[in-house]
């Protein structure tokens, strides 16, 4: 390894001593912007947990009263104005169930103490894909910084020091030798981290434009001034559902004498 | 494996169902129904600030995009109701007016199940029913509402869609009364007064009268003088009598415009003046009240001394006492209805007989429930006058046209 001090560095040298500076400074950063989508990420997957759990099946349940509705036109009607209709009603309704308990409605809250966050910073810098040696290296980072983002947003911390240990005990850890081979190496790292900062800029931005992100900042302002807008959320549809039933219950006991 | 691929093996996907569009869909909806609630709000806070102006029309218009947007809208649905009631910006309809009331009502609103009750109470729009306008009252006074409160004692007091209970009346005056209704002040007064669901008390009762009478509560500026007058509850003071009953009078208070005649009739607290007395009753006689009327004849028929004139009527006080404007009032109340007068002349000439004819008892009373109703028609002509209502609307919340202009 080349970093002792050389007393006269070949311009190979002194180049691969420069790379190796900016890429130190760049993996620094990747993993503060790992740190950041991963927290963004996790916010954005409890939050949409928590509104499909409270606001999702409302909707979910007012479709299918809905869909009841147009079930029970059709059967008056007969049309197949009124068959089709309700046929889209069912299918609306089937559809909302499914993603208001499907497995997104399950995540839980997620408040990452200082000290996992740490750990997961840490297991970032070690084991961060970009920063491989090689081809076999980056395999096993993948797979690892796979695990370790599930880990961290199961916020299993025990999981987290595993995959570090892991990494460091793998075969592939150990560097190769060579300037040329080094320098090679670094300007890829380089290339690489690079890359992947302006794809985490990308996602990030994408996440937080997306529609659950934009309510979930929404919910965040109106908390912040005293106000519960999921509450009004709920107690809207809640009402609809209410109006639905009564208009569902209505419609059938005209139905029934004939 | 191209660089791309690689990227996208690594980014691992937390929230599978964020990509889906099921999730996604019920995320956008969440939205896109809340800026349809939020339009609305605009839509409903421009509408009160055009409605403080007095500009019904686009008020109303403003209220009816609102209710399009978010047809759920408690608040919107209440003013629906009372522009419909009132005809502000539309013609009057107090059918359309309950139905929206009923609507916001059924919501919780205290307002709309206050002028639901009231719309119940008078027959407006529905069929009249005491026993729903005594559910409404009850829905909003047990929320607090004054008005609601205050409602639901008249009921309570008048047996009317609940069972006759002034101890009810009393407890539902109370609670309105310490928020300064100045109806249920009155009405707790007479409660006192009367003994009617408390223990009689003619200080507690000056005290709550009192309460109304300087809020310029014209029936509890009478009855107060009444209490002057005839020194119950407080100390006799004819001054203070003049005074109050004045306040009253100048209002158009029929019974303290007699009232005031007496004062000056007799010279009590006031420099004793035919001419002022005469005017005073004709005044009152012009709105019907019966003791102002005999009085009035009495002094046609006497233009003698003062002295004689004191004593004259009193002779034979009954025979003056039977008009008929109170007629379509029961029979108790018929008889307290024109009571005041003669008891106030025995007053004056038959002091001992005061404790048997007190004054304030019939004043009072003839303005007990029916007073009461008046107050109540007042309310339900005027709801967009009611305190809370009356407070301007905060500007800083309303969007102005900018905010409602974009879409």
């Amino acid at each position: 390894m080349p970093t002792e001090i050389v007393r006269h560095l070949s311009p190979e040298e002194q180049e691969l001593a420069r790379k190796r500076q900016e890429l130190a400074l760049l993996q620094v950063e990747l993993t503060d912007r790992e740190l950041s989508l991963a927290n963004l990420r996790a916010e954005v997957a409890a939050f949409e947990g928590r509104y499909l759990r409270e606001v999702g099946v409302l909707y979910a349940e007012l479709d299918d009263w809905n869909a009841k509705i147009a079930e029970l036109v059709a059967e008056a009607d007969g049309t197949e104005k009124a068959k089709s209709a309700a046929a889209e009603a069912r299918g609306q309704a089937e559809e909302s169930y499914a993603a208001a308990h499907g497995e997104a409605a399950r995540a839980a809250e997620f408040s990452p103490s200082p000290e996992l966050k740490k750990l997961f910073r840490e297991v970032v810098r070690h084991i961060h894909p970009d920063n491989a040696n090689d081809d076999a290296d980056r395999t096993v980072r993948n797979r690892l910084m796979a695990e370790a983002n599930l880990a961290y947003r199961r916020g299993d911390a025990d999981a987290l020091r595993i995959i570090l240990e892991e990494y460091k005990n793998s075969p592939e850890s150990v560097r190769g030798e060579g300037v040329g081979a080094d320098l090679v190496r670094v300007l890829r790292q380089i290339d690489r981290i690079v890359k992947r900062l302006a794809q985490i800029e990308a996602e990030a931005a994408a996440l937080a434009s997306s529609e659950i992100a934009l309510l979930m900042a929404n919910v965040g302002i109106e908390t912040v001034k005293g106000r519960n807008l999921l509450a009004e959320m709920k107690q809207d549809v809640l009402h609809r559902i209410d109006l639905a039933r009564s208009s569902f219950e209505d419609q059938s006991s005209k139905m029934r004498p004939r | 494996m191209s660089a791309g691929e690689e990227q996208a093996a690594l980014v691992p996907v937390p929230s599978a169902a964020l990509t889906k569009a099921g999730a996604k869909s019920l995320a956008a909806r969440g939205r896109a129904d809340l800026r349809v609630r939020e339009e609305a709000e605009e839509w409903l806070q421009k509408g009160l600030e055009l409605h403080h102006q007095q500009q019904y029309e686009d008020a109303f218009r403003c209220f009816e995009r609102g209710i399009q947007l978010n047809p759920n809208h408690p608040e919107l649905q209440l003013w629906l109701g009372n522009m419909f009631t009132n005809g502000e910006g539309v013609p009057q309809d107090y059918v359309q007016a309950a139905t929206w009331w009923r609507k916001a009502a059924e919501q919780g609103l205290p307002k709309a199940q206050n002028n639901l009750g009231c719309a119940y109470e008078f027959g407006q729009g529905v069929m009249q029913d005491y026993a729903q306008a005594a559910v409404w009252f009850r829905k909003a006074a047990e929320q607090g509402f004054a008005f609601a409160q205050f409602g639901l004692g008249n009921l309570f007091t008048n047996g009317q869609g609940v069972p006759q209970d002034y101890t009810q009346a009393a407890a539902w005056y109370r609670k309105a009364a310490e928020q300064g209704d100045t109806g249920a002040q009155h009405n707790l007064g007479c409660a006192y007064e009367f003994g009617q669901g408390l223990p009689q008390d003619h200080t507690l009762a000056a005290v709550w009268w009192r309460k109304a009478a300087e809020q310029g509560y014209a029936d509890a500026q009478n009855d107060l003088g009444v209490l002057y007058h005839g020194g119950d509850g407080v100390q006799q003071d004819h001054a203070q009598a003049a005074n109050w009953y004045r306040k009253a009078a100048e209002k158009g208070h029929a019974d303290a415009q007699n009232n005031l005649g007496i004062l000056y009739q007799y010279g009590h607290g006031v420099p004793q003046n035919d001419a002022m007395a005469a005017a005073w009753y004709r005044k009152a006689a012009e709105q019907g009240n019966a003791g102002a009327k005999a009085a009035l004849t009495v002094m046609a028929q006497s233009p003698i001394t003062l002295d004689m004139s004191k004593a004259v009527p009193l002779k034979n006080p009954e025979p003056r006492v039977t008009p008929s404007v109170v007629q379509d009032e029961d029979e108790i109340d018929l008889s307290a209805g024109f009571r005041p007068l003669s008891m106030a002349t025995a007053t004056e000439l038959h002091p001992n007989e005061i404790e048997d004819l007190p004054l304030s008892v019939s004043s009072s009373a003839r303005t007990y429930p029916a007073l009461s109703a008046d107050q109540r028609a007042e309310t339900i002509r005027g709801f967009e006058a009611t305190k809370a209502d009356l407070q301007p609307p905060v500007l800083d919340d309303v969007s102005g046209g900018v905010r409602l202009s974009r879409s």
